[in-house]
């Protein structure tokens, strides 16, 4: 590629341009360029997250794991694996079918089980919040469900 | 690897100073981002007494390995006065989101950054002033010669929003919550034209 | 070089080229990059995954 400007267009367009932040990308935190290490124990933060949350739900709506696993048309040991075990990746076409259950956007739930780069700011943070705040015990308390509810608006927040 | 002559402004003396553009980045290049950039953006980082550059932890040398070998992936820099002065890097995979180009191809800008010595942020007079137009010049050039008729997107940093939008004629498109929230920016074919006027 | 390309093979290049406002090069370029890109990011066996966010829905794009 090769420029063939003339000299006085760059002192217009130095004028143009004055004093000015000219940044595009990668904002400011992001973890994008982190060593691999990092990036795997990010996952598995969200991953317990993720695995409570579908437990949760699932304790919310009165469904044993061969219920949920029925209505989403997935195996009943995939949401057993889910649930219990952070370093278990589930496949794609599980997480699909769980997010039409729970009627939140699947974009977000492939961010929370590790299988697409987390790009949605602040929910890896707010995933942690809702794991260290809900226990996953027989019927939610009250606070298990006040959790739960503030996280699926999370996940449900519009696009701007 | 292609040398273009450009021009930057030094600010201290208000005189137009030659510089090279390349259409890559070269050891050389990511020598001089090493010694020089990369310790400034540290020493902001460490010290809780200044302020943070938005950029100051991307690591070029990386970028440059990842994505060195790929015909899709595009680097570029601007020395003067022996000194690294500004790094890109595009793409032309990606499609235009604007209704009137909606999926069309475009260079999409994956980073650009000026030296910290250039930054307003970082210098209470910048030493030079030029280097993002001279970029997004650049990226048009390589739109057209590639068929895509000047089309660019990007996603701003924050500070740099009023840049894209005021300065180079971009039209904004919003915050791109599948992106880290930054805003998206895209320029068409019209738009590239006016640009490259200096309108 | 010359690409041997059946009629079929030519209707869909010349359909991409109007879509995409490109020349047939333009598109076979752009097909060339794309396939390098997706080769090197993409294991054997791996799968690309196309989704439509508004309908929460998505298909497969199985790459060998």
């Amino acid at each position: 590629m090769k420029l063939q400007f003339q000299k006085d267009w760059f002192a217009k367009s130095a004028e143009i341009e004055g004093v000015s932040e000219v940044g595009a990308g990668l904002p400011p935190n992001c973890h994008a360029l982190e060593p691999l290490a990092r990036e795997a124990i990010s996952v598995l933060d969200t991953r317990i997250a993720f695995g409570q949350f579908v437990e949760l739900w699932r304790r919310n709506t009165g469904w044993n794991p061969e219920r949920l696993a029925c209505e989403a048309g997935i195996e009943t040991e995939e949401v057993l694996e889910i649930e219990h075990d952070p370093h278990y990746e589930p496949e794609p076409d599980a997480i699909f079918k769980l997010a039409r259950v729970f009627d939140v956007p699947a974009q977000k739930l492939l961010e929370l089980a590790g299988l697409v780069t987390n790009r949605t700011p602040q929910l890896r943070e707010e995933a942690i919040r809702f794991a260290a705040r809900s226990e996953s015990i027989s019927a939610l308390t009250e606070p298990e469900k006040e959790a739960f509810e503030a996280f699926v608006a999370t996940l449900n927040t519009e696009k701007a | 690897m292609t040398e273009s002559k450009v021009y930057l402004l030094e600010s201290k003396s208000g005189d137009l100073v030659e510089a090279s553009l390349f259409d890559d980045i070269q050891d050389e290049h990511l020598e001089l981002w090493s010694s020089t950039w990369a310790p400034l953006m540290r020493s902001f980082r460490e010290s809780l007494d200044t302020f943070t550059p938005e950029d100051s932890h991307w690591n070029w040398k990386d970028k440059v390995s990842e994505w060195r070998n790929f015909l899709g992936y595009q680097f570029y820099s601007i020395v003067c006065s022996g000194e690294l002065q500004g790094l890109m890097l595009t793409t032309d995979l990606y499609s235009a989101r604007i209704q009137e180009q909606f999926g069309k191809p475009i260079v999409y800008v994956h980073l650009l950054s000026t030296a910290p010595w250039n930054r307003p942020e970082l210098e209470p007079v910048p030493r030079y002033k030029g280097v993002g137009r001279i970029l997004i010049l650049c990226a048009t050039q390589a739109s057209i010669e590639i068929g895509y008729k000047g089309r660019v997107g990007l996603h701003s940093l924050p500070k740099a929003e009023v840049f894209y939008e005021k300065k180079c004629g971009f039209t904004r498109l919003g915050k791109d919550s599948s992106y880290y929230n930054l805003t998206y920016f895209e320029l068409t074919q019209t738009q590239a034209e006016s640009f490259r006027r200096n309108y | 070089m010359t690409l041997n390309l059946t009629v079929k093979e030519m209707e869909v290049l010349e359909e991409l080229a109007q879509k995409k406002d490109l020349s047939k090069t333009g598109v076979m370029k752009l097909a060339l990059r794309l396939l390098q890109t997706i080769d090197a990011r993409i294991e054997p066996g791996k799968k690309l995954l196309v989704e439509d966010e508004s309908k929460n829905e998505k298909s497969e794009l199985v790459i060998l």
